[in-house]
C-alpha cells in the first residue's frame, strides 16, 4: 500500500491532512466568531462540522476501525437537517425584521 | 387461626366508621344523599350490636373454662430484638371490659338515631362514634402496649373529633382542642412510660411486664415506680384525674350521646382498666400504688364539692364523673382491682343512663341545659324521670342499686387493705355524701317543683320518642339489677355466689394480691350501714333544701365565701391558664415565633436565595445576547479545557 498520493495523505505522521482540518476549523470558527451575517455563521459552522467529519474519517483510517467513517456519515446527515432548519429559520427572520445581522438578535440578554 | 372471631369484633365498627365516613364526604361533596341519617344511624347500630352478640358468644362460648383466647392477625414490628405482634386477646378482664363497652355502646349508637335526628351531619357523627367503638376495642383487647397505644391514641382522636363535633361554634371547637392537648400531655407519661419498661424488660407484651416485675420486684425498685407513675400519668390524662382533669367538663360541648359513651362509660374509664392490665407493675411498686391511691381520693372529694354549686345539668354530671373515676382509682390503688372493674361496670350503666337522660331532658328543653330554669318536668316526662331516678339511687349508693354494692366495696377496701389508707377513707365518705347530695339536688331542681322557664318552652315540654326512651329504660333497669352479680359474700353468707368476683379475681391476682386485713364482719356490717347512712343524709339534706323551692335560686355571681369559690371550680382552669397557658403563648409568640422561627429559620432561607441572587446577577451579566460572544466563550473554554488535558492531566 504505498502510492504517491497516499505517502502524501498519510506521510510525516498525516501533517498534511491534519493541517487541513486545523485550517478548516480554524476558517470556520473564526468566521462564526466575526462574519455579523446570520447565513455566514451557518456555513462557518458546516464548515467545522467538514473539519471534525474530515479528522474522523483520517483517524478512522489510521486506526484501521471503521467507527469514525460511520459516525462522520452520521454527521453529514444531521448536518444536512440542521442547514435545512437553518436556512429556514433565517429566511423566516428575515420576512419578520428585514434583517439576517445577527446584532438585531440580542432579546437574550442577561 | 380459630379465634378469628375477635377480629371481626374488632372490624365490624371500622367498617361501619369506613361506610358511613365515604357517604358522609360524598354527601358533602355532592350535596345529594347516597343514604341519610336514618340508614347511617342503623348500620352504626347494627355493627356494634352484632360486636356485642359475638363479644357474648367469644366470651360465654369460645372462652368457656379457658383462661383467655387469642388470635394474631400478623406480625407488626420485627425489628431486632423487638418483637410486636399484632394480637387481640381476651381474658376475663378484657372480657368485662368488652362486653361493656360494646354493649352500652350498642344502647347509646340506638339512642343516638332518635337524640341526632334532623341533625345535617348526623352521617359523619355516626361515622366517627364507629370508629370510636373500633378504636376502644383495640386499646381492650391489645395484647402489647403498642397495640394498646394505637387504640389508647385512637379514642383520644375520637374524643376530639366528637367533642368539636359542631365545630362551626367556635367555643365547641375549642373544647375538643383542650380535651386533645391536655390528653397529649398524658400520653407523653404514657410513652416515657413505655419506653422506661421496655429499656428494664425487654418486651411490650403485657403478659411479660406483669411477669417480669412480678418475679423482680427487688432489682430495681426506683425505676419500677417511676415507671408505673409515669403510666399512671397517662391514665390522668385520659381518665381526668387531678392534676389533667380540666378537659372533661368542658367536653360536655359535644352531643350528648357522646358524654354518655365517651365522657362517661367508656374511654374516661381506659386509665383504671390500664391500671388493672398492669396490676403485675403496680404491685411491685407500692409508692405508685399510694399515688394513685391518693390521686383518686383527692380527685373524689375535690370534683365532688365542685358539682355542689354547678348549675348546668351537664356539668354536673362531668364532675361527678370525674368523682367516679377517683373512686375507681381508690379501689385500684387500694389493690382491689376486682372491686375497681365492679364500680366501672356499674358506673357505665348508671351514669350512661344519667347523661342519656339529660340529654332527653335537655331534648324536650330545646336545648336549655341550666336547671335554674327547669323544673316539674316529672309530669311531662315519666320515662325519662323514672330512669333517672334509678340511676340516681344508684349513684347515690341506695341498696339494692348497682352503685351500693361497688361504693361500698371500694370504701371497704380502702379502708382494710393493706395498701389502703384511713385518711382516704375518709375523703371517701365525704366525696360520697357529697355525690348524693348533689345528684338529689339535680334530681330536685329538674323534675320537682314549679317549671321556672318560659312559657314557649312549657308548651313544647314532651317525653322523647321511642328511640330515645327505649334505652334509657334498659340502661335504668341495669342500674338496679347491674349490680346484683357482684354481691358481697358478707350479705349473703355465700347463699348466691359473687358471680363477678368469682369470674374476674383469677385475671387481676394472677400476679399477686393485696391482703386486706382482718376485721370482726361487725366493723364490715358497720361500715356497710355507713355507707347506707350517707346515701340517706346527702338525699335527706338535698330534698329539705330543694324539693319545694319557694324561693329563686341565687345568681351565681351573688355568692361568695365558699360557694363562690366552689362555683369558679377553685380557679383551677385560670391558675392553669395564668401558670402554663400564657407563658407558653408568650414563649411561643415572642421567641419561638418572632425570634427563632422568623429572624434565624427564615432570615437563613431568605438570605441564602438573596445572596445566590446577587451572585448570579454578576454572571448574568455575560449574557449578552449576542451569539457571536457566546461562541467566542465556547472556543476559549474548549480551548482552555484542552490545554489544561494535554499539559496538566
Amino acid at each position: 500500500m504505498s502510492n504517491p498520493l497516499t505517502d502524501f495523505i498519510f506521510g510525516a505522521g498525516g501533517f498534511f491532512t491534519l493541517s487541513i482540518v486545523i485550517l478548516l476549523f480554524a476558517i470556520g470558527s473564526i468566521t462564526f466568531i466575526f462574519r455579523r451575517t446570520l447565513l455566514h455563521m451557518l456555513m462557518a459552522v458546516e464548515l467545522m462540522l467538514n473539519a471534525v467529519n474530515l479528522s474522523l474519517i483520517y483517524f478512522s483510517r489510521v486506526h484501521q476501525n471503521h467507527d469514525g467513517q460511520i459516525f462522520s456519515l452520521m454527521i453529514f446527515v444531521v448536518a444536512a437537517c440542521e442547514v435545512a432548519l437553518g436556512i429556514a429559520i433565517i429566511v423566516h427572520l428575515f420576512k419578520r425584521t428585514g434583517t439576517i445581522s445577527v446584532d438585531a438578535y440580542t432579546s437574550e440578554r442577561g | 387461626m380459630d379465634n378469628s372471631l375477635i377480629l371481626v369484633i374488632v372490624i365490624l365498627p371500622l367498617i361501619g366508621a369506613a361506610l358511613n365516613g365515604i357517604v358522609a364526604a360524598t354527601n358533602a361533596y355532592r350535596k345529594k344523599q347516597i343514604w341519610g341519617e336514618k340508614f347511617a344511624g342503623y348500620l352504626a347500630f347494627s355493627t356494634v350490636a352484632t360486636s356485642f352478640v359475638l363479644s357474648l358468644y367469644a366470651v360465654f362460648v369460645k372462652m368457656a373454662g379457658a383462661e383467655a383466647i387469642s388470635c394474631t392477625p400478623y406480625q407488626w414490628v420485627v425489628s431486632g430484638g423487638l418483637k410486636i405482634s399484632l394480637t387481640f386477646l381476651i381474658d376475663h378482664l378484657s372480657a368485662v371490659m368488652l362486653l361493656v363497652v360494646t354493649g352500652v355502646s350498642a344502647v347509646i349508637h340506638f339512642y343516638s338515631i332518635g337524640y341526632m335526628h334532623g341533625d345535617e351531619s348526623s352521617v359523619r357523627y355516626f361515622s366517627y362514634l364507629n370508629l370510636f367503638v373500633f378504636a376502644m376495642l383495640v386499646l381492650i383487647l391489645g395484647n402489647s402496649m403498642p397495640v394498646m397505644f394505637v387504640g389508647w391514641e385512637g379514642v383520644g382522636l375520637c374524643s376530639y373529633l366528637l367533642i368539636g363535633f359542631w365545630y362551626k361554634d367556635e367555643e365547641k371547637a375549642i373544647a375538643g382542642k383542650k380535651a386533645f392537648i391536655v390528653n397529649r400531655i398524658g400520653d407523653f407519661g404514657f410513652l416515657l412510660g413505655m419506653f422506661l419498661i421496655f429499656a428494664n424488660v425487654g418486651s411490650l407484651t403485657i403478659a411479660d411486664v406483669n411477669e417480669f416485675f412480678h418475679h423482680h420486684n427487688s432489682l430495681n425498685f426506683f425505676w419500677t415506680n417511676v415507671a408505673a407513675i409515669c403510666l399512671f400519668i397517662g391514665a390522668t390524662g385520659k381518665s381526668a384525674q387531678l392534676p389533667l382533669y380540666v378537659w372533661l367538663p368542658d367536653a360536655m360541648a359535644g352531643p350528648t350521646p357522646v358524654s354518655a359513651l365517651i365522657h362517661a362509660a367508656t374511654m374516661v374509664t381506659a386509665g383504671v382498666y390500664m391500671v388493672c392490665r398492669f396490676h403485675g407493675l403496680y404491685l411491685a411498686a407500692p409508692i405508685a400504688m399510694n399515688v394513685v391511691l391518693w390521686v383518686g381520693g383527692l380527685t373524689a372529694i375535690f370534683s365532688a364539692t365542685i358539682a355542689l354549686y354547678q348549675n348546668d345539668i351537664k356539668k354536673v354530671l362531668a364532675y361527678s364523673t370525674v368523682s367516679q373515676l377517683g373512686f375507681m382509682f381508690m379501689a385500684a390503688g387500694a389493690g382491689a382491682f376486682v372491686i375497681a372493674i365492679f364500680h366501672l361496670m356499674t358506673h357505665a350503666f348508671f351514669k350512661a343512663c344519667l347523661f342519656l337522660g339529660s340529654g332527653s331532658v335537655i331534648h324536650a328543653m330545646g336545648g336549655q341545659q341550666d336547671i335554674r330554669f327547669m323544673g316539674g318536668l316529672k309530669k311531662h316526662m315519666p320515662v325519662t324521670y323514672t330512669t333517672f331516678l334509678l340511676a340516681t339511687l344508684a349513684i347515690a349508693g341506695f341498696p339494692p342499686f348497682a352503685g351500693f354494692f361497688s361504693k361500698d366495696e371500694i370504701l371497704w377496701n380502702v379502708f382494710a387493705s393493706h395498701h389502703g389508707n384511713k385518711l382516704v377513707w375518709i375523703i371517701g365518705a365525704i366525696a360520697a355524701l357529697c355525690t348524693a347530695f348533689y345528684m338529689f339536688r339535680l334530681v330536685y331542681l329538674t323534675f320537682f317543683g314549679k317549671f321556672r322557664g318560659t312559657h314557649e318552652q312549657e308548651h313544647h315540654l314532651h317525653e322523647s320518642p321511642k328511640t330515645m326512651t327505649v334505652p334509657l329504660m334498659i340502661l335504668g333497669a341495669l342500674s338496679l339489677v347491674g349490680g346484683w352479680i357482684g354481691i358481697p359474700k358478707l350479705l349473703t353468707g355465700g347463699a348466691i355466689p359473687n358471680f363477678f368476683h368469682d369470674f374476674l379475681e383469677p385475671a387481676v391476682t394472677k400476679y399477686g394480691h393485696v391482703e386486706v386485713g382482718h376485721y370482726s364482719h361487725a366493723t364490715e356490717f358497720s361500715l356497710m350501714g355507713l355507707s347506707v347512712l350517707i346515701a340517706i343524709v346527702g338525699w335527706y339534706l338535698a330534698q329539705a333544701i330543694f324539693r319545694d323551692l319557694k324561693r329563686e335560686l341565687p345568681d351565681p355571681s351573688t355568692y361568695t365565701g365558699v360557694p363562690k369559690l366552689l362555683w369558679n371550680k377553685y380557679w383551677v382552669d385560670e391558675i392553669y391558664d395564668a401558670l402554663v397557658v400564657r407563658p407558653l403563648k408568650y414563649l411561643s409568640t415572642n421567641i419561638f415565633l418572632n425570634i427563632s422561627d422568623k429572624k434565624i429559620i427564615d432570615g437563613a432561607a431568605d438570605g441564602s436565595a438573596s445572596g445566590w441572587r446577587k451572585v448570579s446577577s454578576l454572571f448574568a451579566k455575560l449574557q449578552t445576547g449576542n451569539a457571536q460572544a457566546y461562541g467566542f466563550y465556547m472556543i476559549v473554554g474548549i480551548a482552555v479545557a484542552v490545554i489544561l488535558a494535554t499539559y496538566i492531566f
